[in-house]
């Protein structure tokens, strides 16, 4: 009885299917021995052989274009909270009163912080341009109506990433919203189950 | 691990970022480094630039793009807040290590079994990799084809046998290191691969065969 042509020998097909890598240069020289007679095994080893290739080269899946919507949040809250901290600072300024100074007091420079990676990242430079057309600004909170400052730094930022409006509410409001507990969160529901 | 807030994507269709090409060598250790000092311009470079590569590890070794997505995601996330000073010496090996593990323990915490395949028109629009034809003798709609036969035989794979095979052709580890990863002896780790690799060839070859046979039927009408 003749064996069907895909099935490869009972004695090899253990070999055939490991990773050739894996195999002792005896065994590996045994089965290429036995390869030269035997065209089942051989075509098998075919098979593997492009099942490895093939595998290695399954597409990649579509993500969503663009940095992790987590990512910038998390940044956005960062900034939020370092923005708090020199709030603070330039409050208790001067006479010990309570003053808002943001324009006489920020000495951080608009694109500092993105200016080490521009060699690396920028190939845009009309992106360089906005970065310079962007000031500070001092905006009103739209929940606490209290003023608070938009860097030039921040804003060149966000408009690298497209994101082009201003930011409707103070730091401090901000990282109270996204405090608050997402209960319609999916995923937060995914990980309370058992 | 999913319990921070998701917002709706920022309007960043206006400017769609490219990966940037920061390649393997110097570039890519630079990157890291600046990565490394918090520069999120860098940080970022390299978010991008592992998209494919790690996206494409996860989602297969998960069985599900979007919680692939949601790893990767995890991913950076832990990386931003915990940079290693100095950076490790093999970033990639370092990082993909992070990824593979959180993968892990997403399959242990679900006990997840499933394999969705990514759908023909996503592996289409990725014009089915070249790399799987060398001899460039295949049309994009053979190509396209043979993807979603390996990932039907995937899909169809013991789920132990699966990962195995996963982590050896697709992540590219050896068997000693995925024995090591899984917490299982390499012998077992060798026979699933061995017997992972016979039902996807099988699989596969079904496949091939009934897609051939149904053309040919079809160019006959």
């Amino acid at each position: 009885m003749t064996r069907p042509l895909h099935i490869p020998c009972t004695e090899w097909a253990e070999m055939l299917a490991a990773h050739e890598e894996t195999l002792s240069p005896s065994d590996r020289a045994a089965l290429e021995a036995h390869l030269s007679t035997c065209p089942a095994c051989s075509l098998a080893r075919t098979d593997y052989r492009m099942m490895r290739r093939l595998i290695g080269a399954l597409p990649a899946p579509a993500f969503p274009p663009g940095l992790s919507p987590r990512l910038l949040s998390l940044w956005e809250e960062e900034d939020g909270h370092e923005l708090d901290e020199r709030q603070q600072l330039h409050s208790f300024a001067g006479n010990g009163e309570v003053r808002f100074q943001p324009e006489l007091e920020d000495t951080k420079q608009p694109g500092n912080h993105e200016s080490s990676s521009e060699a690396v990242l920028s190939d845009d430079a009309s992106a360089t341009r906005e970065e310079e057309a962007c000031v500070d600004q001092t905006l009103y909170c739209r929940e606490c109506d209290k003023p608070f400052l938009f860097t030039a730094s921040e804003e060149a930022f966000y408009r690298q990433r497209g994101v082009r409006s201003r930011p409707g509410r103070c730091p401090a409001c901000r990282a109270r919203r996204k405090n608050a507990a997402p209960l319609d969160d999916p995923h937060r529901l995914q990980q309370e189950q058992p | 691990m999913f319990h921070e807030k998701e917002k709706p994507p920022p309007n960043q269709s206006a400017h769609p970022s490219t990966p940037t090409s920061i390649g393997s060598g110097t570039l890519l250790r630079e990157t890291v480094e600046r990565a490394c000092t918090k520069d999120r311009l860098a940080f970022s470079s390299l978010y991008e630039h592992y998209k494919d590569p790690l996206g494409k590890r996860l989602a297969y070794l998960i069985g599900d793009k979007d919680i692939a997505y949601e790893l990767y995601q995890e991913l950076f996330i832990s990386f931003w807040k915990r940079l290693p000073m100095p950076p490790p010496l093999n970033f990639e090996a370092w990082l993909y290590r992070i990824a593979r593990n959180l993968a892990f323990d997403y399959l242990r915490r679900v006990k997840r079994l499933e394999f969705s395949p990514l759908p023909e028109q996503e592996i289409s629009e990725s014009g089915a990799s070249p790399l799987s034809d060398p001899l460039g003798t295949m049309g994009h709609e053979e190509r396209v084809c043979e993807m979603m036969c390996v990932q039907q035989a995937l899909a169809e794979m013991s789920p132990q046998y699966r990962i195995c095979v996963l982590l050896q052709d697709l992540w590219g580890y050896s068997q000693h290191e995925i024995a090591e990863s899984l917490g299982i002896s390499e012998s077992t780790v060798s026979a699933n691969v061995s017997r992972g690799h016979k039902q996807l060839r099988v699989a596969y070859r079904n496949m091939m065969n009934a897609e051939s046979a149904s053309r040919k039927g079809g160019q006959m009408r």
